[in-house]
């Protein structure tokens, strides 16, 4: 797989691609690079990796824990910091100079990189559709709580004591990416819908706890990555207008309770619209690589036999790679088998070859599902059925939160944002046309299964607190 | 009024009269002829109201949400509005005035001001149309076409239009085509144009009784082609149409065609058959939907048994072709074995973490770790002083300089060159040992090459014995980490063995070599799975500097310590507990509505959460209590809500003062007791065999105790290279060696806490640590009763009852119809009896819902018999 040639090659049109290892990062990752290129990273951060792991020695920073009574037993001392383990660092990935702790505070990001830069490069998509300043503010209102009202903020704000931002992690763009400056008119609307729905979790309700908010915010940046993955590309390929996110690509989603009976037809549909999805996804990514090599030249000169070549090379030193860089992927796409001898390099067979080499559609639909999987937007486990499109319990109360904030409103005005904002389809909401007809046998099926999803929907949010029934069948969702 | 069947079609009955005749059914039923159609508004609805108003007199159409007024043009005798409040104020009108007319509502009369026509007598459905079709289809054919073989798949497509599975508009063409040739083509019509469904054609479609299996395969091979392929299974069938397809196998070509247009008239002339075939080419009768579940590895050689190697090999090729050995992350490996995915998960060390190996160079080879005795006893995380490879090579050489020669430097050079080649495999030996070296056999070599030249090393160094002191204390620190205080830096508290040491490397390597030469025999996997559990580490005792060391603790990282101490192994197989609430739920029905289960201390490995799982399965409502007194119990946070953590307590004594529940059944994980040292006798020598020997003895409890109590005595075998090497190694400091020797009883203490748990439970199950950890008294506590065992891993759970009656009254039961009345005594002297007599006699009873009753009667006639025979 040659993943990072190719985000090299597209990072002037669609920088948020998947990496060489797309199965790594994961939402804790992302929010800690989100919070380090947004906020800044905590100039502790390396003392307070130290203090988590249990065998390394206490850092100086943190000398004056050694003062206490009870700090003297050498087994409660011991204790205490496998205590500060368990909460800050449960999965144990933590180590004294690698790694990132829960980032329950602002002050306890590091600049870490198992997040494939996801988090940044959300950050460098929201701060380019929101008030920066305003935004930033609202953010360390949820991160650097002023009085903790729970135990666990408690000793993070303790452990964060002295602390500042070190440095800011920053990752340029180019204009030309979908959803910066110059990017296309459908770019900028789903940049739009995203940064609104990352702001909306950024906030400090207070209906909900703070650490419960921490959790949505993850999940909402990671939920924001996975559909920039997705819709990305074919927002960037697009030149024409649209009025919803679901008019890039609608994403069908099973109602019900995850993953579905394999057999129901709403679960088939949104099986399809995975594939669909995915399908098209691959399409965009070699609808930009064909307007990134017509573009590119070379000199004139330059033999036919060394066309491809030339061009290939070209091609991603104008993506940021410098010569040597350059000529490290030219090797691997030929180590991948990459034909570099006589021929066009605009042309449409070669450049398939190129994007099978990193995003052929069994690699994209592995790769899709995984990360979907990690954020409860696709199931079951690969290998355990078809994939297909659902919302896990967690990921739809922060899509309530995103979209409601602490509001509540009418179910069906609901369905419409979370269709508008985010592109799910999840029944017909208050449209009297039935989206995504071709998803079903006929627009008269799809209508009468989209209205039963959309019912299967509005019995879970009630069930799991997110909405409230009243008697005369009304249903409001929120989580007030 | 009924329409009259002059106004039925004279060919096949379609869905426009089905809808017209369900309509006027509706009318007629209603008093004041007022109905709602909730229907598809892309069904011919307004053809079956053109069709059906010139028999109605005065009609009235109200037009909803999703139907438009552009449905129902052409009706100049009815009066149709699109406005909810007029439709409302009809509904409004004086009851008279309203049954003069006939009105049909369409449309679901959820929008706004809809809501007082949302609730009327009768709603016609699709459900009722596609229904009221069935029977007019059905009627037809045996009246115009004189054939039941189609009757059959008829039925079947309206259920699969009523489920949404197909549209009824397409059924409604693929009707009217089938009959719109001669008589004697219908059937084969019926056969080839199923794609008008969107279904292949298919020629055995009307075999007799196969219409539902026909369609659900072409259900299959539909959904394989319309949804995302990932596994290796179907991208493979995939890719076996394409080059099909390259081929110019028409087929093929139709069937990727629908894949991306998802054009029905793509399928037309592509024959299901013909794609099965494609797809499928080796076992061309088993595309029926495959198990969704993917096999795990040890699965898979369950799957396996019976198949010939050429079989199994390729699948063990196409993992390792999967493995990216450079990987940071698990990866998940997937391979097809006939229908089913193989899915392997393989997890490396973190880049992070210590490293044994280094980059293969001598220097930066790290041979052992020394570090303070509160130090981190996972090598990965431990922080200490590695020895490096140059470090024991240069005391090799002192070592022969002292012996003027050059032997123990070529050893440790062979011995570091060995270790080198294992740098690409390093990171994947902790967690993924097996998997590797089942599939790479480079591995295989890597680890054969590297644990004989640890043997020529070591062995050298045994038979210099006191020649070789120099050399021989440190090679028995090789491959692992080693704890002391720091006043004492050699007085070693504890040792933990690294990836590379060979009491896990040497079981291993045989444990897969005996695999790949049983390739195919039966239950390969379950037996690997129980010896991987118990074949590793070597032995439970390993000897350094003087000392003793005992297992303390199996897991990832195996830690042995100079003081020994209770340990609890992990459980990573084996069905037990399941097997056990089955045979509760079996004797108690009604716990199949709810069934509560307290765990005490269960043990990590992942079997006890696999067995939850499946218990849940057995009841509508499971809930588990768990109660914890020791750090390394299981928190089953995998299990999910159904877990309740009652908390951390001192010991039984404690929860049960504090925090008692009831619950049905009580399993309480119990640990191994801590091993002592034993010397063997003078003239001891390792008995041959691959692992390990028993020895039990009755011995004293000592001077003030009463009675004998029994012990267990371990031994290595000659074939157990790895500890017999360490032993001779150690011989000349420690004499003859300390054997491993456990008293295999549960505390007192232990044994009277259980005896009070039993009033908070039905059943109590102690889970003892076995075949070699623990053995259960065959009474607990008064009024308990022995049921039988089962086992689960390490652990032998061996279930007592607090009461005999639920079992009794269960068998006796069953005895109602015959002509015996049976005594309750005696049935229950019986069953204490067959619980003795045979292990898991009594639990099979009710794990089988009494299936093996008679089976269990007659071993306890016969056993009756045998002994009044005897006597």
């Amino acid at each position: 797989m040659s993943a990072t040639g190719l985000r090299l090659l597209l990072a002037d049109s669609a920088p948020i691609l998947f990496g060489q290892n797309s199965d790594r990062p994961a939402p804790a990752h992302v929010l800690n690079s989100f919070i380090a290129a947004s906020l800044g990273v905590s100039s502790m951060e390396r003392a307070i990796r130290a203090l988590l792991v249990p065998e390394a020695e206490v850092p100086a920073e943190f000398a004056f824990l050694n003062e206490a009574d009870w700090a003297r037993d050498e087994g409660a001392f011991t204790r205490f910091r496998d205590d500060l383990s368990a909460v800050f660092n449960p999965d144990r990935r933590l180590w004294e100079k690698f790694g990132s702790p829960v980032p329950v505070h602002a002050l306890l990001a590091s600049a870490d990189a198992s997040d494939d830069g996801y988090g940044t490069l959300m950050w460098e998509l929201v701060r380019r559709h929101v008030d920066e300043a305003e935004y930033v503010g609202q953010l360390r209102g949820l991160l650097e709580p002023a009085e903790p009202d729970d135990p666990i903020s408690a000793v993070a704000q303790v452990l964060v004591s002295g602390a500042s931002v070190l440095r800011k992690r920053e990752r340029g763009v180019p204009n030309s990416a979908w959803f910066a400056a110059n990017g296309s008119h459908c770019g900028g609307y789903l940049a739009e819908r995203l940064a609104e729905i990352v702001r909306a979790l950024s906030c400090n309700h207070e209906r909900l706890h703070r650490l419960i908010q921490v959790q949505h915010l993850a999940r909402g940046v990671y939920f924001g990555a996975f559909l920039s993955l997705l819709l990305g590309p074919l927002a960037a390929a697009r030149q024409d207008e649209v009025s919803s996110a679901a008019d890039i690509a609608p994403i069908v989603a099973w109602g019900g309770t995850p993953p579905g009976p394999p057999e129901h037809p709403m679960v088939v549909a949104s099986s399809r619209s995975f594939q669909i999805v995915v399908e098209k996804n691959r399409q965009a990514l070699l609808g930009l690589l064909l307007a990134k090599f017509s573009k590119v030249q070379i000199a004139s000169r330059t033999p036919s036999t060394q066309w491809r070549r030339s061009a290939l090379r070209q091609a991603l030193i104008d993506g940021g790679a410098n010569d040597a860089r350059a000529d490290r992927e030219v090797g691997q796409f030929e180590k991948g088998g990459l034909d570099l001898g006589r021929g066009a390099y605009a042309e449409l067979t070669w450049l398939k070859k190129l994007l099978d080499l990193g995003y052929s559609t069994a690699a994209l639909t592995r790769a899709f599902r995984t990360t979907g999987r990690k954020v409860g937007i696709v199931a079951p486990d690969r290998g355990a059925g078809k994939p297909r499109f659902v919302l896990e319990t967690p990921l739809l109360g922060t899509v309530v939160v995103a979209i409601c904030g602490d509001k509540t409103q009418p179910f069906e005005d609901f369905v419409d944002a979370a269709r508008d904002k985010l592109a799910l389809v999840l029944g017909p909401g208050t449209l009297t046309e039935v989206p995504s007809r071709d998803l079903w046998e006929s627009p008269g099926i799809a209508r009468q299964q989209l209205r039963d999803n959309q019912e299967l929907l509005r019995v879970r949010l009630v069930r799991a607190g997110l909405a409230t029934e009243y008697s005369d069948g009304h249903t409001e969702v929120g989580i007030a | 009024m009924a329409i009259p069947r002059s106004a039925l079609p004279e060919l096949s009955p379609t869905l426009t009269a089905a809808l017209a005749a369900e309509l006027a059914e509706g009318l007629e039923a209603t008093a004041d002829s007022w109905i709602r159609a909730e229907l598809p508004h892309d069904w011919p609805v307004g053809n079956a109201l053109q069709d059906l108003v010139p028999y109605l007199r005065r009609v009235r159409v109200g037009v909803l949400s999703p139907f438009r007024l552009d449905h129902v043009a052409n009706m100049p005798q009815a009066t149709v509005s699109a406005d909810p409040s007029e439709i409302t104020r009809w509904r409004g009108q004086p009851l008279d005035e309203r049954s003069a007319w006939h009105t049909i509502v369409l449309g679901d009369a959820r929008g706004r001001l809809e809501a007082g026509l949302q609730s009327v007598l009768r709603v016609v459905t699709h459900v009722d149309v596609l229904q009221r079709w069935d029977g007019m289809l059905l009627t037809w054919l045996r009246e115009e076409i004189h054939t039941r073989t189609a009757q059959d798949l008829f039925k079947q497509l309206i259920n699969l239009a009523i489920e949404g599975q197909i549209d009824a508009n397409a059924f409604d063409e693929y009707v009217a085509a089938a009959a719109a040739g001669e008589e004697e083509e219908y059937l084969e019509h019926l056969r080839s144009l199923l794609w008008y469904m969107d279904l292949f054609p298919d020629r055995h479609v009307l075999d007799a009784g196969r219409a539902q299996s026909r369609l659900e395969r072409s259900f299959f091979v539909k959904t394989f082609l319309l949804a995302a392929t990932d596994t290796p299974v179907e991208l493979t069938r995939l890719r076996r149409l394409e080059t099909a397809a390259e081929q110019g196998n028409r087929a093929a070509w139709g069937a990727l065609e629908y894949r991306a247009t998802h054009d029905r008239r793509a399928l037309e002339g592509v024959e299901l058959e013909a794609v099965r075939h494609i797809i499928e080419p080796a076992r061309p009768r088993s595309v029926d939907p495959p198990s969704p579940r993917p096999l795990d590895l040890f699965g898979f050689l369950d799957a396996a048994a019976g198949v010939g190697t050429s079989q199994i090999q390729p699948v063990l090729d196409a993992l390792r072709d999967e493995w990216d050995l450079d990987a940071r992350e698990e990866v998940e490996l997937f391979a097809a074995f006939g229908d089913r995915n193989v899915r392997v998960l393989v997890t490396p060390i973190p880049p992070e973490g210590n490293q044994w190996t280094g980059t293969g160079e001598f220097a930066e080879q790290s041979v052992a770790f020394m570090g303070g005795s509160d130090a981190d006893r996972d090598w990965l995380r431990f922080v200490g002083k590695p020895v490096s490879g140059d470090m024991l090579l240069e005391r090799a050489r002192d070592q022969d300089e002292f012996l003027s020669g050059t032997l123990f430097e070529t050893l440790a050079t062979k011995y570091l060159e060995a270790r080198e080649v294992l740098v690409r495999y390093e990171r994947w030996l902790r967690e993924s040992a097996f998997e590797l070296l089942l599939v790479f056999e480079d591995a295989r070599v890597a680890v054969r090459r590297f644990l004989d030249t640890w043997h020529e090393l070591v062995d050298a160094a045994s038979e210099a014995a006191g020649e070789a002191e120099m050399l021989r204390k440190e090679l028995a620190l090789l491959e692992a980490i080693w704890g002391a205080p720091a006043n004492s830096p050699e007085d070693f508290a504890w040792c933990a063995f690294g990836p590379l040491h060979p009491y896990l490397l040497e079981p291993l390597a045989s444990l897969v070599e005996t695999a790949l030469v049983d390739l195919g025999a039966p239950e390969l996997g379950a037996k690997l799975e129980w010896a991987l559990e118990r074949a590793i580490p070597a032995f439970s005792v390993t000897w350094a500097i003087g000392k003793t060391y005992f297992l303390a603790r199996r897991g990832d990282v195996h830690v042995f310590e100079a003081v020994p101490s209770a340990t609890r192994p992990a459980v990573r197989s084996g069905d037990g507990l399941y097997q056990l609430a089955r045979a509760f739920v079996g004797y108690h029905p009604y716990t199949e509505q709810g069934l509560v289960i307290t765990l005490v201390d269960p043990p990590k490995g992942g079997a006890v959460q696999k067995s939850l799982r499946r218990i849940a399965d057995l009841t509508q409502n499971l809930r588990i209590y768990l109660v914890t007194t020791r750090a390394d119990s299981a928190q089953l946070d995998e299990v999910g809500e159904t877990v309740q953590n009652l908390g951390r307590f001192e010991n039984l004594e404690e929860w049960l003062r504090r925090a008692p529940v009831t619950s049905h059944l009580l399993v309480y994980f119990a640990t191994r007791p801590a091993a002592a040292a034993t010397p063997a006798p003078a003239d001891w020598g390792p008995t041959s065999g691959a692992h390990i020997a028993l020895q039990v003895q009755l011995r004293s409890g000592g001077l003030f105790d009463s009675g004998l109590s029994p012990s267990v005595t371990f031994e290595p075998r000659e074939s157990n290279r790895a500890v017999v090497s360490l032993q001779q190694l150690a011989a000349p400091e420690i004499g003859t060696p300390d054997l491993f020797q456990i008293h295999p009883m549960l505390s007192s203490e232990a044994s009277e806490a259980l005896g009070d748990v039993a009033e908070s439970t039905d059943w109590l199950v102690v889970a003892a640590p076995s075949p070699l950890g623990l053995v259960a008294p065959r009474e607990l506590g008064s009024g308990l009763t022995y049921l039988g065992r089962e086992s689960i891993g390490a652990y032998g759970l061996f279930a007592y009852a607090t009461g005999l009656f639920p079992l009794r009254k269960y068998i006796t039961e069953k005895f109602r119809d015959l002509p015996l009345l049976p005594n309750a005594d005696e049935v229950e002297a019986r069953l204490m009896d067959l619980a003795i007599r045979s292990p898991n006699g009594v639990l099979r009873i009710g794990g089988t819902q009494g299936k093996t009753l008679w089976e269990q009667v007659g071993v306890m006639v016969a056993t009756t018999m045998s002994e009044a025979l005897d006597s």
